[in-house]
């Protein structure tokens, strides 16, 4: 229907054609002008004319019957996928799931939304008593065991129930009094009373476990973290943005907005990484609008596979392209962007990549790997475990095979023989020494002194005891403990050092030393760094690094990361 | 005789008795000054021999003719404009303008944003601005140069008409500082090329709640910032402007502002705000929320009229932003108590979290900027109160 009388449509239709057409003169009829009338005579004339009838028609119609949005998360997907994961896909599917065996196979092999329902739902089915038993604790093997940084705050919620009310609460209330501080911080910032910016002048973990839990703190909070992301206010965008990749907000999609169309690429590939972990109907629009609009493979791809977390896999024939690209930044953005995007089928084209030089882009792919692939991956994964010999990358491999044997399981598949053969772990070596007995009296005594408090005598028998027995790691592991404890960061990392020396396998399986060790590499960066020395920091966050962190805590692994982001980019971290 | 120019709101029932122009001589106390009046665009410019605006020749001309001057909302000032901008001063500006529009209208909307005639009329407009652009024009370019992307004819009328009427603003006035021109060609302070301030007033002691906050297109795409301020005391919506290569004023969103002192500019709503002295406030109570209520507007012909009078006194600028309090709320659409209804418009997956909101809470207001699209008044949503476990919150939608 139109919205004019014939003679103002008559005229829109002048101007939507232009009066350089042979229309012109009928325009200038329909305007009531001479016909010597100049162009601007009547350019004037016709937009008076339709600007005053819209204006004066304005709010004259109304709008349609109300209309449902019929739009639900993930039906637009179409997953290919018909095996039970598959099936999983869309809102509210893995809640139908009661079997704790089939839930965990889903936290280890689903995609990011499903691992974390899977949580939700293990939570939830605990809460209700209905695993109980040895149910319950299998199930706490597994979410204990788990050591994804992207699943830290679902963590947390099914760790707090698991660890008992009292220690829940003890560590709930602690939390709330450093929330309550920062909140009370962040008024004094903006009343101006004070010119530090709090987040940023938290101790480094609190301010990794914040950005990682940030949906638990207060509108305030999160509002004030938008403010960062959005303006200037003496903090690295950058910085924060790559701390918030797991935040997973609502709260700051407007603001991740903004930054997913800020000029400076790695602030938008940032927030578009940010966008992806958030379950927010306002997302997959904003993303779907960058992916066009952007020229840059690099940014479509991360966008793209940001997109297929939301359940749009548009890009997926375009990142799948991207795959032979020889640019080490591309081909890392598809890589990336394949673990949401990719199937099964798409695992020897990534196997492809494990030979690649750049580590960092075969980390990147053994991930992918573990998130895509079947027993095809398998054989490729235990050929690189076989020939590495960084721990980090053994870790990342294990992880991968898990999860990939999970998925064969929920598949209904089984691996092939040949395809965990290079993965088996091999049994620790006994070692037997001459002055075996002496090294042991000497490490019990220095244990015990440094149980009563007598520091100095303690390290003195644990130093002997080392001498006397060269490498065993137990005298140096309770020295770096020691250390650790007395914050003496800088003598803890050389007793550690020696530890990994003697038996890096005893070390790197410890959760208790390894979020020491973690702790004092952070500590120690910070402290070099703040010294002015950033490269012996860069150097000491890539060493921790190199390690299998698994059992360190996930803000420390975070944290490290983030830092070795910030002084790989020469920025302070 | 110093030729001094002042401008003041009147009301135009002496243009209703068919008056457009008059130059009086009033003396006042033993003392002869000329007044000059003149209608443009619907209000009244005095022009006063003295450089008094509201001294007493102009008064009592103003009495004379039986107008009153109804510039009282705010503590209008009583300035003298620090220099007249030479007449040609505008002059090539007004023929570019001129330019422009011509361009548009013989390419045709269909192909005018391809159209090479178009491209070079907007790169000399841009050339022949100071950087940055006046905020104004950037602003009124940036929503033509979207309404030519979209096609939008009837768009595209309203931004041209707008063009049409600041080429119309600076033949007659010569470039003196009216709330149109000062509007489309000052900066943020209201000063012209040239160094003539345009009219303002004073306002102090408010609190302003930040109801939205956006990028919007000017010369460049999202080359914009902008604010939209709740006065929590008159219920007027203030809009901060301001060039994204400089920095308005700090702080989150929401947030409330303790002002000490600011300028507001008549202009195309919502009006223009400049904060000179103020505090930020990061955490808005549900008190302060509670008073936004009572400023959200109920009825929504009224709405429209609002409308339709923003857009008919400064079209291509005005974007008319309010808090609307409807009775009934559909997936995308608001009604009134009396089932009048208007449209709700998100950008992409506003209204699905909207819808999620209001599966969780009541929503007490929502707040969005005014259009008009095939003749039904739409709500852009950009933020929304909501009384979540009993207690008003805010959320920003946009």
């Amino acid at each position: 229907m139109k919205r004019f009388e014939p003679r103002i449509e008559r005229l829109l239709d002048t101007l939507a054609r232009g009066i350089g057409s042979e229309s012109a003169d009928e325009a200038r009829n329909e305007l009531a002008l001479r016909a010597e009338a100049d162009d601007e005579d009547v350019a004037r004339s016709l937009v008076q004319i339709i600007s005053a009838c819209a204006i004066a028609t304005a709010g004259d119609a109304q709008p349609a019957r109300p209309s449902d949005p019929g739009r639900g998360k993930g039906s637009a997907s179409g997953s290919p996928d018909a095996s039970l994961l598959g099936q999983l896909v869309g809102e509210g599917k893995v809640d139908q799931l009661d079997d704790a065996d089939t839930l965990l196979g889903v936290l280890r092999a689903g995609t990011l939304s499903q691992r974390r329902a899977a949580i939700r739902r293990i939570v939830a089915r605990i809460e209700s008593r209905e695993f109980r038993g040895e149910v319950q604790k299998r199930v706490a093997t597994e979410i204990y065991a788990i050591r994804d940084v992207e699943l830290d705050f679902e963590l947390e919620a099914a760790r707090a129930l698991l660890m008992g009310r009292r220690a829940a609460r003890a560590d709930r209330d602690d939390w709330e009094r450093t929330l309550s501080t920062l909140e009370e911080s962040i008024a004094e910032f903006w009343e101006a009373a004070s010119t530090g910016e709090p987040v940023s002048e938290l101790p480094s973990l609190t301010r990794a476990r914040l950005l990682l839990r940030l949906r638990d703190a207060s509108d305030i909070v999160a509002a004030h973290v938008g403010a960062l992301i959005e303006g200037n206010e003496g903090t690295d965008a950058l910085a924060l943005l790559t701390s918030l990749r797991h935040a997973a907000d609502p709260r700051l999609v407007p603001s991740l907005g903004v930054a997913l169309e800020d000029d400076r690429l790695a602030v938008a590939v940032e927030a578009a990484r940010a966008l992806r972990r958030i379950d927010d109907p306002r997302v997959p629009s904003m993303l779907l609008a960058a992916y066009n609009r952007s020229p840059r493979d690099s940014f479509r791809a991360i966008v793209g596979g940001s997109l297929a977390d939301h359940g749009d896999p548009i890009a997926r024939d375009y990142v799948r392209g991207l795959l032979d690209r020889e640019d080490t930044v591309t081909l890392s953005a598809a890589v990336e962007a394949m673990e949401s995007l990719g199937g099964v089928e798409d695992a020897e084209a990534l196997a492809k990549l494990l030979d690649h030089p750049d580590e960092l882009l075969v980390r990147s792919t053994v991930r992918t790997l573990g998130r895509v692939s079947d027993g095809r991956g398998l054989r490729s994964l235990s050929a690189l475990r076989a020939k590495t010999t960084s721990s980090s990358l053994r870790a990342e491999i294990e992880d991968a095979h898990n999860a990939i044997l999970a998925r064969l399981e929920l598949r209904g598949e089984e691996p092939t023989p040949d395809d965990t053969q290079a993965i088996e772990i091999e049994p620790d070596t006994p070692r037997i020494g001459g002055k075996r007995f002496a090294a042991w009296r000497s490490f019990l005594i220095g244990q015990a002194w440094l149980a009563i408090g007598a520091k100095r005598a303690g390290m003195k028998r644990l130093e002997r005891a080392s001498q006397l027995r060269p490498g065993w790691s137990s005298p140096y592991i309770s020295m770096g403990l020691a250390f650790t404890r007395q914050e003496q960061h800088a003598h803890s990392l050389g007793a550690f050092r020696r530890a990994l020396e003697a038996d890096r396998r005893r070390v790197e399986r410890s959760p208790i030393i390894m979020r020491a060790l973690a702790r004092s590499f952070i500590a120690r960066a910070e402290q070099v760094e703040q010294e002015g020395r950033s490269d012996v920091a860069h150097g000491l966050v890539r060493e921790a690094l190199s390690l299998d962190l698994r059992w360190a805590s996930g803000p420390q692994r975070f944290e490290l990361e983030r830092r070795r982001a910030a002084l790989g980019r020469g920025l302070p971290a | 005789m110093s030729e001094a120019d002042k401008s003041a709101r009147m009301p135009t029932s002496a243009a209703d008795a068919g008056l457009r122009r008059a130059t009086l001589e009033i003396e006042v106390e033993g003392r002869t000054e000329l007044v000059a009046l003149a209608l443009r665009d619907g209000e009244w410019i005095a022009t006063s021999s003295d450089g008094e605006r509201d001294g007493p020749h102009v008064l009592a001309a103003l009495r004379a003719l039986g107008l009153q001057q109804t510039n009282a909302a705010g503590h209008a000032r009583s300035e003298k404009p620090a220099a007249l901008p030479e007449a040609h001063a505008f002059a090539a500006l007004t023929e570019i303008l001129g330019d422009l529009l011509t361009a548009v209208v013989r390419t045709g909307v269909d192909e005018a944003r391809q159209a090479p005639s178009v491209t070079e009329a907007l790169a000399t407009l841009k050339e022949s601005l100071p950087t940055p652009a006046p905020l104004g024009i950037a602003r009124g370019i940036g929503r033509l140069r979207d309404a030519l992307d979209k096609r939008d004819a009837e768009e595209v009328a309203n931004m041209l008409d707008g063009t049409a009427r600041l080429v119309a603003a600076l033949r007659d006035s010569g470039g003196a500082p009216t709330p149109r021109v000062s509007a489309w060609l000052g900066r943020v302070d209201a000063t012209l090329e040239g160094g003539a301030r345009g009219p303002r007033e004073e306002l102090s002691d408010r609190q302003l709640l930040e109801v939205g906050r956006g990028a919007l297109s000017g010369f460049q795409r999202r080359s914009l910032i902008r604010r939209h301020l709740l006065c929590l005391r008159s219920g007027q919506v203030y809009r901060e402007d301001f060039d994204r290569s400089s920095d308005g004023t700090a702080g989150p969103s929401p947030r409330v502002l303790r002002v000490g002192l600011a300028e507001g500019y008549p202009g195309p709503e919502p009006k223009r705000i400049r904060l000179m002295q103020y505090e930020v406030v990061p955490r808005v109570t549900p008190q302060e929320l509670e008073k936004s209520a009572t400023h959200a507007r109920r009825d929504f012909e009224a709405l429209t009229d609002y409308y339709r009078k923003s857009v008919r006194a400064f079209p291509a600028l005005a974007e008319p932003f309010v808090l609307i309090a409807g009775s009934h709320y559909d997936f995308d659409s608001a009604a009134d108590s009396s089932g009048r209804r208007i449209a709700l418009k998100g950008e992409g997956g506003e209204l699905e979290r909207l819808a999620q909101l209001r599966a969780r809470a009541g929503v007490r207001w929502l707040a969005g900027t005014l259009s008009d699209e095939e003749g039904i008044i739409v709500l852009a949503v950009h933020s929304a109160c909501v009384a979540r476990d009993g207690e008003l919150v805010f959320e920003r939608i946009h």
